[in-house]
């Protein structure tokens, strides 16, 4: 049994994933896939994933994610909503807007998306801040999301956070 | 005392059903060898619905994948080996190709980026709990998944979190 060890280091935040390949498998139909920088595939392998080690995107709205909160952080998994604004082909960059606050993505590895100025998109990443304290995320998920009530959305997120924050309180009492 | 939470699918946010505690079964007609506990309660069946944001395919066999609903990463096997399993040998083989061929359709529907409602069975792997999928279908409704969260936070609220002896639960999903 061998043991392989994949690191990949997009920018200043680590990933990493241990694999177990028996190479006497001739199993032909393993496939393994992961969205975002860190996308890889193996085939004519067989492996067991020891972890998933993917972290959640944590719900934000765009008016929250200033350098003030503690979600601004390098590497932080979020997800976002917002009506793209701008987006760039050939820089594979794009900007959607929500309730007037912008922030910039970074679509490379969303290979499947069609992106239309005007829609409504929903992207899971991790955040990457630059030296002069701009943020962008970059997408490993995103959908199209044309039709979902916004206001409802905002509204529900603050009750989630709410129920979130008492259920760990009753877990700590 | 019969626990009506055994016998439907509890709706689930991910933070939650990563919280729920594991013990050893205390049943002997349970073929589980861990039972799960959400504050004290058992829970046996769960529904959740999220985003796919990983899938390992095992053609034949298994699909693995893992659902974010944004307050937690909950992974999913969906067992795709009902030609081969001696589960089924009982069954019809007609029956068991109809469900390895639902299965099968349902499975090639979760792709990366989808919104997936998911039920099934809580099971663990290596430590961790997971969902052993009996179903799973793709939202295409863009409130699907906010109307999970306010759905679970309710039942939370108005039936799970209620102390034993426990409230008829049956009619809590059915809201």
């Amino acid at each position: 049994m061998l043991h392989l060890t994949i690191e990949v280091l997009p920018n200043s935040f680590h990933f990493c994933s241990i694999f177990q390949i028996d190479p006497n498998c001739d199993d032909s139909a393993c496939a393994l896939q992961f969205a975002g920088p860190w996308h890889v595939k193996i085939y004519n392998s067989c492996f067991k994933m020891s972890s998933p080690a993917i972290k959640h995107g944590v719900l934000i709205a765009l008016q929250d994610l200033d350098p003030s909160s503690p979600l601004f952080k390098q590497g932080t998994s979020l997800r976002v909503t917002g009506k793209l604004d701008e987006y760039s082909v050939e820089n594979a960059l794009a900007v959607i807007v929500d309730g007037g606050f912008k922030l910039k993505i970074d679509v490379k590895h969303l290979r499947d998306l069609n992106l239309r100025i005007g829609s409504i998109y929903q992207f899971i990443g991790e955040l990457l801040i630059e030296p002069n304290d701009e943020s962008i995320l970059q997408a490993r998920v995103g959908r199209n999301v044309n039709g979902i009530d916004l206001n409802l959305y905002h509204q529900s997120l603050q009750l989630l956070k709410q129920f979130q924050e008492n259920h760990v309180s009753d877990h700590v009492a | 005392m019969m626990n009506p939470a055994l016998n439907f699918h509890v709706k689930l946010l991910g933070f939650d059903f990563l919280s729920l505690t594991q013990q050893p079964s205390s049943l002997s007609s349970s073929s589980d060898p861990i039972s799960f506990y959400r504050k004290g309660r058992p829970i046996s069946r769960v529904e959740t619905v999220g985003v796919v944001v990983s899938r390992e395919l095992k053609g034949g066999k298994f699909l693995k994948f893992i659902i974010d609903d944004g307050t937690g990463c909950i992974p999913c096997i969906f067992w795709l080996n009902h030609l081969d399993s001696p589960y089924f040998f009982r069954r019809s083989p007609s029956d068991v190709q109809v469900m390895a061929k639902i299965a099968s359709n349902q499975a090639a529907q979760i792709q990366l980026g989808v919104v997936a409602r998911v039920r099934g069975k809580t099971t663990t792997y290596r430590g961790a709990a997971q969902i052993t999928v009996s179903d799973v279908v793709v939202e295409r409704d863009p409130n699907a998944e906010i109307l999970h969260w306010l759905q679970s936070i309710k039942l939370a609220q108005s039936c799970y979190n209620v102390s034993l002896p426990i409230a008829p639960l049956n009619r809590c999903n059915s809201r």
